[in-house]
């Protein structure tokens, strides 16, 4: 295969009119598309993650990142589909009920879907039975739930419980975050995993469904 | 020493008789209704709660109460504080909670199918939405910077004749008839960088990452309307106000926001040009609301104008109170700081909060330089012998001199 690490850098500098060039190139040439994800896109993303992280980027830099991520992703997605390709795993997310704050669940999506979950988002003001239906019969998934208020943070327990009651607690990771949440917060009421930002919420995914973190 | 010296004393950095206390002074150091409900039960002050903030549901802080726990400040306010509806025709109403509350006549929220509230303009247009069970009504609009809107065309309020006589009637009332410091809020017609994104924020942070001539061109329109807005506003209230407020939300709570190369460069500039007109035109002290972890940004703001900073959100990341003292103390006053709202003052008991606020008093009253209000606005759930805990420990420990 080529190398396209002129993908790799458009996605880290966050430039989506030179991912999108670089990909439709890649795929015209005959590119592996699972290969373009696993080589170049997600890797860029764990490195917008990592200077996230070590504050030489911020939320701009990493929003402009996931739309050039989100920008290649399209032009690949049909195709990773038809040939049956893998993805890291899957995610069910909402703000909790009584909250509709989205900007730090949005944040953790772009970043999660950066790091290939494929990522069912049910928005916000989410009742516990949404998260419960939405899980259904599936297994090894992830339930993430967020909350900006500490009026309503209270709720995330209660969405446990009711996943819990309809016996499936067991067939998902729960991973909580949000403005007022701490760890020890999660481990009160009985979450798998917490992350105190939205790159390590991907790293924090990856641990909860046994995967190898790439980065 | 009256209120109004006091809290002037602390901005000029030196030492009052004891620590200025702000309790509803401002939009964002004040009460959430239901608490306030709880809050004068407890102590005995027959009544109900009024709301005068339908965004955030926030309790009008009556004199009695003001009293109570010997608050120096109070805010004017246009007739619509927002909305646009105007706060007159009280009438009752009642919170999800069950908390009997007044609120304006002209507030008539939908009751959706959901139970959910909306809040509709006289034109039918969506503003607002607090959920069943809900706190608070968040916008539903889609403001400029989100909506990629054309600065040429972009109308932007200016305040009438009606908004600055009634200012200024407040202004001047306050300032005969009472001794509070008095303040007012009036920053540019939007947030430069967090507020102007309200409705599709990602789509904010894309165009201020990647088009900085537009923004430049949308940040001319919005501060050229400040500036005639606050010349309209000190030709109606002059020196009867003493501090004028403005907001920004430059951190989250792990860091910055944004670089503080990208805010230098794009957004400093024209905020400091409003400001550069504050301080050459009046004698107000420029207070700036900033939640979070903005420790980095502080030179910055300091550079541009900044006095007082709020509400110094100590849980934040690098937001200790000892540094931020050492640091930045002799340049500019800290007002809030004082006890954890997120997880001391909802969750912990009394004793814990007063040891925290007489921890953070004693680092960060020194010299002056520091008003005492909670961080950020107390919000429901809060129990009452929490609150009466925060301020009688300010009012116990906040003597100077300090016994440290």
């Amino acid at each position: 295969m080529s190398d396209y690490a002129d993908l790799y850098q458009a996605i880290l500098e966050g430039n989506a009119k030179k991912a999108k060039e670089v990909t439709e190139r890649a795929l015209a040439e005959g590119a592996d598309p699972l290969e373009l994800l696993d080589r170049y896109m997600i890797p860029a993303m764990d490195e917008v993650g990592r200077r996230f992280d070590c504050q030489e980027y911020f939320v701009p830099e990493l929003l402009i990142a996931g739309r050039a991520m989100e920008t290649a992703l399209q032009l690949i997605s049909p195709l990773l589909a038809e040939g049956g390709g893998a993805r890291a795993g899957k995610v069910i997310i909402g703000t909790v009920k009584g909250d509709i704050h989205d900007i730090g669940k949005n944040l953790v999506i772009s970043m999660l879907k950066g790091g290939g979950f494929e990522v069912i988002d049910l928005g916000v003001d989410v009742p516990a039975e949404r998260f419960v239906e939405a899980v259904g019969n599936q297994e090894n998934i992830i339930v993430a739930m967020s909350a900006l208020l500490t009026t309503t943070m209270g709720y995330m327990r209660e969405v446990i419980k009711a996943l819990r009651e309809a016996g499936i607690r067991d067939r998902v990771k729960v991973m909580v975050g949000g403005a007022p949440i701490t760890q020890r917060f999660a481990d009160e009421i009985g979450a798998d995993g917490y992350s105190e930002n939205a790159s390590g919420a991907v790293g924090l995914a990856r641990r909860l469904l046994g995967l190898a973190s790439s980065a | 020493m009256t209120s109004r010296e006091r809290v002037l004393a602390a901005i000029n950095h030196r030492e009052p008789d004891r620590v200025p206390i702000d309790f509803g002074g401002t939009r964002v150091s004040g009460i959430a209704a239901s608490a306030y409900y709880r809050l004068k039960q407890y102590l005995g002050i027959p009544g109900s709660a009024r709301v005068f903030d339908l965004f955030q549901m926030l309790a009008e802080v009556e004199r009695p109460v003001l009293e109570r726990f010997g608050a120096d400040v109070v805010g004017i306010y246009r007739p619509a504080v927002v909305f646009g509806i105007r706060n007159e025709n009280w009438k009752p109403w009642q919170l999800f909670d069950g908390t009997p509350v007044e609120v304006p006549g002209d507030f008539h929220p939908v009751v959706r199918e959901d139970g959910s509230l909306m809040i509709l303009s006289p034109e039918g247009k969506p503003l607002a939405l607090m959920p069943k069970d809900g706190f608070y009504f968040d916008r539903l609009e889609v403001y400029p910077g989100a909506a990629h809107a054309d600065p040429e065309t972009l109308e932007l309020p200016l305040l009438t004749q009606e908004e600055c006589d009634f200012l200024a009637a407040q202004a001047e009332a306050y300032y005969h008839n009472t001794d509070f410091a008095i303040l007012v809020q009036l920053g540019p017609p939007y947030e430069l960088f967090f507020g102007l994104g309200t409705g599709d924020f990602a789509a904010w942070m894309v165009t201020l990452a990647t088009e900085p001539d537009y923004v430049c061109a949308l940040y001319e329109r919005l501060v050229e309307a400040w500036i005639e807005n606050l010349r309209r506003l000190y030709a109606a209230v002059g020196d009867h106000v003493q501090i004028v407020q403005f907001n920004d939300d430059l951190g989250t709570q792990t860091g910055p926001f944004l670089s503080v190369r990208m805010f230098r460069n794009l957004i400093m500039p024209y905020y400091k040009r409003g400001l550069d007109w504050i301080h050459e035109h009046t004698p107000w002290k420029v207070f700036m609301h900033n939640d979070g972890a903005i420790f980095d940004f502080i030179p910055s703001l300091i550079e541009m104008g900044v006095d007082i900073i709020n509400p110094v959100q100590t849980s934040a990341k690098g937001m200790d109170p000892a540094r931020l003292k050492s640091e930045f103390g002799d340049r500019i006053t800290f007002w809030g700081g004082s006890c954890d709202c997120q997880h001391t003052l909802p969750f912990a008991d009394p004793a814990e909060v007063a040891r925290e606020v007489e921890e953070h008093i004693r680092i960060f009253a020194p010299g002056g330089g520091y008003v005492f209000a909670p961080v950020h606005n107390i919000q429901a759930k809060v129990p009452p012998e929490n609150i009466v805990a925060l301020f009688d420990t300010a009012l116990r420990v906040g003597r100077y001199p300090l016994r440290v």
